[in-house]
């Protein structure tokens, strides 16, 4: 007797509810949720958030944001007018562009990620397209974004969708990673070291040098207690091993490839994969005795984002200029390859490991993609070019 | 710098494919197979324990002679805990698998194991090593089904049980696995028989049996006996389930055995499902099946969710010692057993871990249409997925979720069956009624499961000519393993407790629920007295319907 599965349909209405981050997406912003807006007082500018909550009013509270005091004779096409996040962000008036591809990746296996929302139509293959209207919403759920141009991580929350707060972590940080209780958001920075922000109090409470080391990559741990931290250098390339609770740096594994990028951890924790700029290998490296296990090589260039399914029998693996691969983990070969958007950046997989995203960074679009069967679904269209990429649970299990 | 980054990718990929790979989560019990991230999936001292992966050995296996060595055929085990490296005793190779001995003094815990073939290690693996993880062989090599134990007749005549060659109550048995723990004499050499000092309990559908010896064989390294007495109050049946327990808590794989009052082939008055596997014949079986399953563990909102589905199965059986399908070879009525394999069951295709093909073939019994009442009635139509098997979804509903298009539809009542005919058969005509479901009266109470204490279901509103099972288990996402267990009610019993050791090998859920998967479930199906329909073609066609209520549970 074949017991119920979660229903295919309970499936895809969790993907259909997952909020998926890119540029520039919702086409006008309802002034029920939160918003920005731009004023010109006494001649010169001053960003506002306004926030909309269930108490009748909305209330607007300034925004430090360096287009402040600016003459109002500037961006007059978005003075006073409600305006999204999205396009606070794409108009530089809230920092994370997305013109500087090596910073904004979140970790593929974090509940966290950045810039903005869209809820999208996702037809079910059973039935006819339905549009979500009040996806599954938890107000404690937060994101954060790593923000390269001007040393900070932006602390976002995700209901309602607002800045909670802009956190000054010092110059060029790259990464970001959560640990597995949600505490802890471990960012890395490429001016030699990696910072630990209180996810609670949105602080910066220690700070890790690093010594010759270019943080870049960061993964964690699935009991939290390991940081691996790709030294993204040409000159003895490695992995750092951290001690997230005693914040020390433990060991460091050599590795075989210049300028290694993305560090991903496998859902068991036994083994990180790590990619390399302008490199087509990934290296695999086992966590028990530290060292390169095995290495799987492409014809073509591996980008940044790498996920893997919830058991972690399959690796999904961006690869330009236009292409998923498959990957067994088991045996390492490659299961399918699967055409998504131009450059694709960040992967991830929802947590029933039935569907999975894939940003495209030269295509206005994001791929659904079937990940058990290894298919393209659908190209959801964006309004620009996206990168990182996270998705939150809606509540269903 | 920039030429040696090129040449750092010059690499080819030739280079890789040739070096030893040991599978992830290949390293596991030479009997049992059980997957690595379960509770009885850790590698005993002293045992026999297997590795799968490519590449890992030469096209044929040397013979071997005591004293067995380090390497075989060119090819060498280690095995590394902490600063401490151990060479494992390798007794069979091959590209895709090696057998060997964990030696008894391998330190317990976490190590990482590798292979070197020809002076070309493999990747690490990790693994963990325990006093005792005891694994039964089976017939079928796949952990589950007939175990190999041979019934004692005299010293010249022990077969190997059957369903042809059964045990009786009070009949002594040999038991054969690998796990019992360490010795004291090298595990290199021919075995010194004695029992072990491991704490060793055998039970026989459900019933402690007495053991007279628990010991290695005297012929074989790492090979285990243990010898024991059918209970008198065993229950009979073609596959009642045996397990082995050491040290109070450390649960074997669960397999089978036929037992019989008088010794001879054995039979299942109660269960019509398997009547092709044990005397041969061509059979159809179709199910058509409403699991309702309350989500409430782990969700921020409760759900229900409904799934209607038609499955079918249509084959050509030949008799055999060993036939066994987990749909089919159930336990005996008041027994439980269990299955564990690697995956995620529920996203696993098919149906029970161990669903053998036919042991004959598959049957072409073109598709099937299932119609309900109404006017005008609402027709379903299934193809066969794959040959002679059929599972479709007819529909569900999840009420909990507005805007959702409620499309169920196995609604108690009547529902007509055709089938279309293929090469095998002939097209025929069926009803079948969906009975109303029990009433599973404790349902709620059930949330956090603990497995060392095991736990009880009970029911109302059982109808006439039903069996109702218990069905459940869990599913550890990050070691893609699952353990689940299946118990059969007695007649007329409103309860069943399913007792710690069929639990003991479901994975404990994750702090983080996401990383796993648990629920029970309550059915009721005709086994012994369903619908039958003929077609030509067929020995026997039988119709069931099948009502199953489940839910989410955290399994700790």
């Amino acid at each position: 007797m074949k017991p119920a599965i979660a229903s295919r349909l309970a499936v895809l209405l969790l993907a259909a509810l997952a909020l998926i981050f890119g540029t520039g997406c919702l086409d006008t912003p309802d002034p029920a949720v939160s918003h920005y807006i731009l004023k010109c007082e006494g001649g010169t500018l001053q960003l506002y958030l306004v926030s909309v909550s269930k108490v009748p009013g909305a209330t607007a509270q300034p925004v430090n944001n360096p287009i402040n005091g600016q003459d109002c004779s500037v961006s007059t096409e978005l003075q006073g007018r409600p305006l999204t996040l999205s396009e606070a962000v794409e108009h530089n008036l809230v920092q994370g562009g997305f013109n500087q591809p090596s910073t904004r990746r979140a970790a593929s296996n974090s509940p966290f990620s950045l810039i903005d929302t869209f809820v999208n139509l996702v037809p079910l293959p059973l039935g006819p397209p339905v549009t979500i209207t009040s996806p599954g919403c938890n107000a404690t759920t937060k994101a954060y974004l790593v923000n390269h141009t001007n040393g900070t991580v932006t602390a976002v929350g995700t209901c309602p969708l607002s800045i909670l707060k802009v956190i000054p972590v010092g110059s060029n940080p790259l990464q970001v990673a959560i640990t597995p209780d949600g505490s802890t958001a471990l960012v890395t920075r490429y001016d030699n070291d990696v910072v630990w922000i209180d996810t609670n109090t949105d602080q910066v409470t220690f700070t890790l040098p690093t010594g010759g080391v270019y943080p870049s990559g960061i993964a964690i741990s699935p009991d939290g207690t390991r940081a691996y931290v790709t030294n993204y250098f040409n000159t003895n390339p490695s992995l750092l091993v951290i001690d997230v609770v005693n914040r020390a740096i433990l060991t460091t594994v050599p590795l075989g490839g210049a300028y290694p990028r993305s560090a991903t951890i496998t859902p068991d924790g036994s083994q990180v994969w790590v990619n390399y700029y302008n490199g087509t290998g990934v290296d695999i490296v086992d966590t028990l005795t530290l060292t390169v296990a095995a290495g799987i090589r492409f014809n073509a260039i591996v980008s940044t984002g790498m996920a893997f399914n919830p058991t972690g029998t399959k690796a999904f693996i961006a690869t330009s200029p236009n292409l998923l691969a498959v990957v067994d983990t088991k045996t390492l070969n490659t299961l399918a390859t699967i055409t998504v958007g131009s450059e694709p950046m960040d992967v991830a997989v929802t947590a029933d490991g039935a569907l999975l995203f894939v940003t495209s960074y030269n295509s206005n679009i994001i791929s659904l993609v079937d990940a058990i069967g290894n298919r393209l679904v659908q190209n959801l269209p964006t309004d620009a070019g996206a990168m990182g990429l996270t998705l939150i649970p809606a509540g269903l299990h | 710098m920039r030429l040696a980054v090129l040449v750092a990718f010059a690499v080819p990929a030739s280079i890789f494919a040739q070096r030893p790979l040991v599978y992830i989560r290949g390293v596991v019990n030479g009997a049992s197979y059980m997957a690595p991230g379960l509770p009885g999936g850790a590698i005993a001292q002293g045992s026999d324990f297997t590795i799968f992966g490519s590449n890992l050995g030469p096209a044929s296996s040397p013979g071997l002679a005591f004293p067995l060595q380090n390497t075989l055929g060119g090819v060498s085990v280690t095995v590394s805990s902490g600063s401490t490296v151990i060479n494992a005793i390798p007794i069979y190779v091959s590209p895709g698998q090696i057998n060997a001995i964990m030696p008894s003094n391998t330190p317990l815990g976490l190590a990482s194991l590798k292979i070197v073939l020809n002076n070309a290690p493999s990747n690490p693996v990790p693994i963990r090593i325990t006093d005792s993880s005891f694994g039964i062989f089976t017939a079928n090599s796949s952990g589950s089904g007939p175990g190999i134990l041979t019934n004692f007749i005299s010293q010249t005549q022990q077969p190997i049980n059957s369903l042809q060659q059964s045990a009786t109550p009070g009949q002594t048995l040999t038991l054969w696995g690998t796990g019992l723990g360490a010795v004291t004499f090298p595990d290199n050499i021919a075995p010194t028989p004695g029992n072990l000092s491991v704490q060793t309990e055998v039970f026989v559908g459900g019933k402690s049996a007495k053991i007279a010896y628990n010991g290695r064989s005297s012929c074989c390294s790492g090979l285990d006996q243990i010898v024991l007495e059918v209970p008198a109050d065993a229950p009979l049946g073609c596959w009642v389930p045996v397990y082995v327990r050491t040290k109070g808590t450390h649960v074997s794989n669960f397999v089978s055995i036929a037992l019989t009052a008088d010794g001879k082939p054995c039979s299942e008055p109660s269960n019509t499902l398997p009547s092709a596997l044990i005397k041969g014949g061509s059979i159809g079986m179709i199910m058509a099946a409403r699991i309702a399953v309350h989500h409430d563990v782990g969700v921020a909102n409760v759900n229900d969710t409904i799934s209607d589905l038609l499955g079918a199965y249509f084959a050509q059986e030949k008799p055999g010692p060993f036939n066994f399908n987990p749909m089919f070879s159930l336990p005996p009525a008041g027994t439980c057993t269990s299955y564990t394999f690697a995956g995620d069951f529920p996203n696993s295709p098919g149906f029970l871990p161990g669903m053998t093909p036919p042991t004959g073939r598959v049957l072409d019994g073109g598709s099937i249409t299932i119609s309900s009442g109404g006017t005008p009635p609402a027709n379903q139509t299934a193809a066969a997925l794959a040959p002679g098997m059929y599972l479709a979804p007819l529909g569900g509903a999840i009420p909990t979720i507005p805007g959702l298009a409620n499309t169920s539809f196995l609604n108690p009542g009547s529902f007509a069956l055709s089938g279309a005919g293929g090469q095998d058969t002939q097209p025929f005509q069926a009803t079948l009624t969906m009975p109303s479901p029990p009433s599973w009266t404790n349902r709620d109470q059930l949330s956090a499961i603990k497995r060392t204490q095991g736990f009880s279901l009970t029911w109302t509103g059982v109808a006439s000519g039903q069996t109702v099972f218990v069905s459940g288990g869990g599913v550890d996402l990050p070691a893609n393993s699952t353990g689940m267990f299946l118990c059969i009610a007695k007649p007329g019993d409103t309860s069943l407790t399913v007792p710690p050791d069929v639990l003991a090998n479901v994975p404990p859920a994750h702090v983080r629920l996401i990383q796993s998967k648990g629920a029970v479930y309550l059915g009721q199906w005709p086994i012994a007295s369903p619908v039958q329909f003929s077609a030509s073609g067929l020995d026997s066609g039988l119709l069931l319907g099948v009502e199953v209520s489940g839910k989410t549970v955290m399994f700790q």
